[in-house]
């Protein structure tokens, strides 16, 4: 089997890598969603921590 | 055995063990999915039948599996959830839906695209593909339901009846093929019987829906991570976790 022969798969290449192509979008598509949703939770758990610290320095400082 | 579960359920521990489980599964699944695709496109032989077209069926049937597996796996977290009051398991459900809705999606596409030369159509109202677009409208169904609540406890015990009462769709999906006169083909694996495929032909899809699996589980590590996160939302365990990632 050729290169020819697999990218043509019999006339069917259309049907086929384009199956194959949108299946890898969805697995790219969910690494990064997950990746994604993870680092904003990181980013505003990071945040409030900051926010918390910097109150609580207040607090202690003026008390 | 018991204990372990007892300690998975707690949220700093399964945040750190899905960060660290992650990798373990991410990498073999690409691996396999690689093996699995020159395995499928280019080592198993063409289909007496459908000749080359039949080389869909190894990223069709994985999505169409784990679209299926996915929602079990939602269902019976949600039922732990509301049986045995664990927050963990609600946050396990609520990172499956979105994953579940794509591999769906993945899924009618797919099997769109295959219908159009084999059956000479996008689309027909059958058994399998109608029970499968229900199995779609579940899914974000249960995401709409989550979204409408403020409140995470309240949006955890409804959405978690929505994924219970539709699981009754799952067998549906299976066994469409069985129980009715369907346009979809027949199973080609099955557990009871000797699998109606070829060894040649069946040894990268095997390969290609444990890949899917794998994948599933790193996927739903970093949305679990980030669930777990949204909902420790004033935790004092944060602060160590968050230094040390």
């Amino acid at each position: 089997m050729n290169l020819r022969d697999v990218l043509d798969m019999g006339d069917y290449g259309v049907y086929v890598w384009s199956c194959y192509g949108l299946v890898l979008a969805v697995l790219v598509l969910n690494v990064w969603l997950g990746r994604r949703s993870l680092a904003e939770q990181v980013l505003s758990a990071q945040r409030r921590l900051k926010i918390a610290d910097s109150l609580n320095s207040e607090s202690s400082s003026s008390s | 055995m018991w204990l372990w579960f007892h300690k998975l359920s707690s949220p700093p521990y399964a945040y750190r063990t899905a960060g660290l489980v992650r990798p373990w599964l991410f990498w073999p699944a690409i691996l396999l999915m690689i093996v699995g695709a020159i395995g499928g496109l280019v080592l198993a032989p063409e289909d007496y039948q459908q000749k080359d077209a039949f080389r869909i069926i190894y990223v069709h049937v994985p999505s169409a599996s784990l679209s299926l597996m996915i929602y079990v796996v939602m269902a019976v977290a949600a039922a732990v959830g509301v049986i045995w009051r664990i927050k963990l398991a609600h946050a396990v459900a609520a990172a499956c839906a979105p994953v579940g809705a794509w591999f769906t999606v993945a899924t009618l596409a797919t099997g769109s695209i295959y219908g159009k030369p084999m059956w000479g159509t996008w689309w027909e109202w059958d058994p399998r593909l109608t029970s499968e677009l229900i199995l779609l409208f579940l899914y974000l169904g249960y995401m709409a339901l989550r979204a409408s609540f403020d409140d995470t406890q309240r949006a955890d015990r409804a959405s978690a009846i929505l994924a219970i009462v539709g699981v009754v769709n799952v067998p549906i999906v299976k066994y469409s093929v069985v129980w009715w006169n369907s346009l979809h083909q027949g199973p080609s694996i099955s557990k009871l019987a000797a699998p109606s495929i070829e060894g040649s032909m069946l040894w990268p899809l095997l390969i290609m829906m444990l890949a899917f699996i794998l994948y599933f589980g790193a996927v739903l590590c970093d949305r679990l991570r980030g669930e777990i996160l949204r909902r420790e939302r004033n935790a004092s365990w944060l602060s160590e976790s968050l230094a040390r990632s």
